[in-house]
């Protein structure tokens, strides 16, 4: 597990961005199955439509099936929005561009949302951390977008470090910062996803909708027998159909809708929208 | 033998209880966490199981410590379960207290010692504690 006694967190919560207080609980741990059946599968019975050839039963999505589901739920989310969703620990190596940081050390990170970060330092390519960047030097206003800016406004010292532009023991590093691009010069290890798992209640709605559809899309698989039937006697006749394995179809496709729409609203709050446009 | 873990409810004594995927509390107050040992391989769903798993007696003097995880180092702690029901060597409990870092989704890693083998069972969202009023 990971050192947080050096750490610099975001402003606020993640969603809505830069809340610090509120008295409406909009966050929680994830999803349960219950909520998950009475939210998205109301009045739909969880049971196959074949009977199980061992038991002679049909069988049944329990709690521990749907515990699954939900968590399956959890990374297929995470692979499709292109967020994060529990708290991960990652490190990541980022160029040093001079335009960039000239505009106050900006630096994007790529993985979202981020919820905090533990260190900010220019590392060799053996690892060897040369130089890290105090916490209170880097700009946390965008921070859950992945924008970190650093302002060196203060001159200070912290953990022993001092400014580098006008150290003369730092060898290669003023030569450095003359190139206008130098591959994998920074290193910066954050932390993303939602902290401890407390999880907002869109992205909540969006996992029970997932698991919802894996489930229904399972389920209507074992409808798949004849949907339509006929018999005639004589000059007698009567034909049956049924939705055969459409018979979810009315909300799978609301739930598709809805998670379409969940999804874009998302990736847009944390800064994954992409827009093209005319001019 | 896949060692599993799977959780009790509503505990009203060996004989009296129900089963859950996750153990819900409220943030901030102390809760016992009952679960019981099973055998995923034995009563599987394909054979009518519903839940799934065989409940497992560890040997008697058998120890269980829980791993509460966290992300943050600082924030994880061992507990060590105990043998609440003497006729009922699967159920297993630990306790939660006030003062506890736990909040929202936390897993557990659940390391059972029975004689020289140790096994482990990792709880997946195994405790869903609800908070009031908080951000993300």
């Amino acid at each position: 597990m990971a050192d947080y006694t050096k750490t610099l967190d975001g402003m606020g919560a993640q969603i809505p961005d830069g809340a610090i207080e509120t008295s409406w609980d909009d966050a929680g741990p994830l999803v349960t199955p219950r909520e998950v059946r009475s939210l998205h599968l109301f009045g739909i019975p969880l049971v196959s439509a074949i009977k199980n050839p061992y038991t002679g039963k049909p069988d049944v999505v329990d709690d521990p099936l749907l515990e699954q589901f939900i968590t399956q739920a959890v990374s297929l989310i995470e692979l499709e929005a292109g967020f994060e969703i529990f708290p991960r620990y990652h490190q990541e190596k980022l160029p040093y561009d001079q335009p960039a940081q000239n505009s106050f050390g900006y630096l994007m990170l790529r993985q979202r949302p981020v919820s905090s970060v533990q260190k900010l330092c220019v590392s060799s390519t053996d690892g060897v951390n040369i130089w890290e960047v105090p916490l209170v030097w880097i700009e946390k206003a965008n921070l859950h977008q992945g924008q970190i800016n650093i302002t060196a406004f203060a001159i200070q010292s912290q953990y022993g470090a001092t400014v580098p532009f006008t150290s003369s023991g730092l060898g290669l590093m003023p030569t450095l910062f003359k190139f206008n691009w130098v591959p994998a010069l920074w290193l910066c290890e954050y932390t993303t996803g939602f902290k401890e798992g407390r999880i907002p209640m869109a992205v909540n709605q969006l996992i029970g909708v997932v698991a919802a559809m894996e489930i229904l899309s399972m389920l209507a698989t074992t409808y798949s027998r004849s949907s339509s039937s006929s018999l005639g006697i004589d000059g007698l006749s009567q034909s049956v159909s049924t939705p055969g394995p459409e018979l979810f179809n009315v909300r799978l496709v609301s739930l598709a809708e809805k998670r379409k729409w969940l999804i874009s609203k998302l990736k847009r709050q944390f800064g994954l929208g992409m827009f093209s446009s005319n001019v | 033998m896949n060692l599993g873990a799977r959780f009790l409810t509503a505990v009203g004594g060996v004989n009296v209880f129900g089963f859950t995927t996750a153990v819900e509390a409220v943030a901030g107050d102390a809760f016992d966490v009952y679960f019981q040992f099973v055998d995923k391989e034995q009563h599987t769903n394909s054979n009518g199981f519903f839940p799934a798993g065989n409940r497992y007696m560890p040997a008697a003097g058998s120890t269980v410590t829980v791993t509460v995880l966290n992300l943050d180092s600082a924030k994880q702690f061992i507990r060590v379960a105990t043998q609440p029901y003497v006729q009922d060597a699967s159920i297993w409990k630990f306790s939660i207290l006030t003062t506890d870092p736990v909040a929202a989704t936390v897993s557990l890693k659940i390391t059972l010692t029975d004689g020289s083998v140790v096994r482990t069972v990792y709880a997946q969202a195994a405790l869903r504690i609800n908070g009031i009023g908080e951000t993300c």
